[in-house]
């Protein structure tokens, strides 16, 4: 019997173990196989195909059409890199911890210079806008050059681009602080 | 190398050292330190809104499967791969997604990414269904594969009667279950299954005794980072190789454990892993948060819990956790009380001279099958005294004349 069969999947959602065990064995190299084509050779793949193989596990019951089988390890996948990105695997870089002090509070809390998110964002040229988007949403720099069909220098140049351009903002905003014109 | 202000546009995937080289640099230019900072609140600002208005990152994996054209899109998207339930699910976020997605083009662009996932997944499918006639050949399991012989130095070790703790988890259950399919050899490692406790050579200079039944992945010998193993399922007794410079690390199904020259046991199932530290000391982590660890001191435990933080560190009851082991494991106290507990362990007389009663010592462990004398010979060691043997039997530890 195929290990997809829509029967196979039917005897491991009764309980039977040589058909859970044959349908998991079948999904597991091409677990690896796309998970390593999506992050590379990643020492965290292992974590991942073992993680998707929980959520077929666990949900194979609820599975109510077993010929969408592929589908439905099809999205366990998906969510699964999700997570990936989101920083469920490895601790992210934390780019700011809301709950640690500025290096000089004095200088953040002066009036007038707290930067919104809106006013900043309008900074920023709308390429800049989607790499930092893209980046927060947890993908490497060169994910993101593939998505954005360019190389990875391009996108940190872009990105250095976006950084000195709030910094002369931020200029521009000092130096009418100083002369009285913005309160 | 590269210039200041591309080391702090992208602080975020720099490595350690150019990161203290940024931040010695910011420490200098006090203008640059704040613009560097309003950056990061930017970052952080972005983050969290993307967060807020999408704290469920499985409604765009839905939104990407289903026949939702994108904003930009004349046709919509045909392929749906959405059960009755999930497109209810969207159907109600559906609103919210689409303002969403007008509002931040990252997002557009995360959606496509998906469906790119998407598109690779059902290629690798078809590639594996066709090259194994529907996989349809029982294929040898991997968990089954990993039992070739190690090629490691193994010892057995003396005696063994280990006293074996019940699992109580009943997810453990469930998670065995699948994990027989999910484990296999991994270029670079080799694989060390025991019948019996057995001590084994580590290719970096360390040793692991293992208990019956244990099952541990080593690096080869020729691979780049011979500090580090994988630790399964099972007890083990590390006791590592000195390095502060490179830290051992212990990887284990739900935990990370790194370590910086020290003895330390651990009880590892694949939703729990216990730590005790015997000396030295170590870092514990859960691998959900691996940046967030807690720091054992000797005679401490502490526990992992699936994706848990580490439970806060308590005193461990060495010799309790390290039975199996067959030795003798003392936290750190005086040596009157040492000598107490080794009387006991041994089933000899030990006495202690005065002056030497409330000496403090740090905690270790003593082999059984070496005797009482050879324990009492180490404490006097540490503490320039000497070992007496007393006419009616026993020790004595007086200090030296």
């Amino acid at each position: 019997m195929a290990s997809f069969d829509p029967q196979t999947v039917v005897q491991a959602q009764r309980g039977d173990d040589a058909a859970r065990e044959q349908l998991l064995g079948a999904l597991d190299p091409i677990l690896h196989a796309f998970f390593r084509s999506r992050i590379g050779r990643n020492s965290q793949v292992d974590d991942l195909v073992q993680n998707t193989l929980i959520r077929v596990h666990r949900g194979l019951i609820d599975l109510q059409q077993p010929e969408r089988l592929k589908a439905f390890a099809m999205k366990a996948a998906l969510f699964e890199l999700q997570d990936y990105y989101r920083g469920r695997y490895t601790a992210r870089e934390a780019l700011f911890d809301p709950d640690r002090p500025p290096a000089d509070p004095s200088s953040m809390d002066t009036a007038g210079l707290r930067l919104d998110l809106e006013k900043a964002m309008t900074v920023l040229t709308d390429h800049a806008r989607r790499i930092i988007e893209l980046r927060e949403l947890g993908y490497p720099y060169a994910e993101i050059a593939e998505m954005l069909d360019t190389t990875e220098a391009a996108v940190k140049m872009q990105v250095k681009r976006a950084f000195e351009r709030l910094r002369d903002a931020l200029t521009v905003v000092l130096l009418a602080l100083s002369a009285g014109l913005m309160l | 190398m590269r210039e200041p202000l591309e080391l702090l546009a992208l602080y975020d995937a720099l490595g350690p050292a150019e990161r203290a080289e940024v931040e010695h640099a910011l420490r200098d230019n006090p203008a640059l330190a704040d613009a560097f900072q309003r950056w990061r609140s930017l970052r952080a600002a972005v983050r969290r809104e993307l967060a807020e208005a999408l704290p469920d990152r499985a409604l765009l994996v839905l939104y990407a499967l289903s026949d939702e054209a994108l904003p930009d899109e004349a046709a919509p998207h045909t392929a749906d791969a959405l059960s009755v339930n999930e497109h209810r699910r969207l159907a109600a976020a559906r609103g919210d997604l689409r303002a969403l997605l007008a509002k931040h083009p990252g997002l557009v662009d995360a959606v496509r990414r998906i469906r790119d996932d998407r598109d690779a997944f059902e290629r690798i499918w078809a590639t594996h269904t066709e090259r194994n006639g529907q996989a349809d050949a029982p294929r040898p399991s991997p968990a089954r594969a990993d039992d070739r012989p190690a090629v490691l130095s193994r010892r057995p070790v003396r005696r063994r009667s280990p006293v074996w703790r019940v699992a109580a988890l009943a997810s453990v259950v469930a998670f065995a279950a699948i994990l027989t399919f999910i484990v296999r050899r991994d270029a670079g490692w080799e694989t060390v299954r025991v019948a019996e406790t057995t001590t084994v050579d580590l290719p970096d200079g360390s040793t692991a005794e293992l208990a019956a039944n244990t099952w541990l992945m080593v690096p080869d010998a020729d691979g780049s980072d011979l500090r580090q193993a994988r630790l399964r399922a099972g007890r083990a007794l590390f006791t590592v190789r000195h390095d502060p410079a490179d830290p051992f690390t212990v990887e284990t199904p739900n935990a990370l454990v790194t370590v910086l020259g020290t003895t330390f046991g651990l009880d590892v199932t694949d939703v729990e892993t216990e730590v005790v530290l015997v000396t030295g000391a170590v870092a514990l982590a859960s691998r959900a948060e691996t940046d967030a660890p807690v720091r054992l001191e000797p005679g401490q435990r502490s526990r992992v819990l699936a994706l848990e933080a580490p439970s806060a560190p308590a005193r461990a009851d060495l010799d309790a956790a390290l039975d199996w082991t067959g030795d003798v494991f003392v936290p750190s106290e005086s040596l009157a009380r040492m000598a107490l507990r080794l009387s006991e362990a041994f089933a000899v007389d030990i006495e202690v001279d005065p002056t030497l009663a409330d000496e403090e010592l740090s905690a270790t462990h003593f082999e059984r099958e070496a005797g009482a004398r050879a324990a009492l010979d180490e404490l006097a060691l540490a503490l320039s005294a000497r070992v007496a043997e007393l006419p009616e039997g026993g020790f004595r530890i007086e200090a030296e004349p």
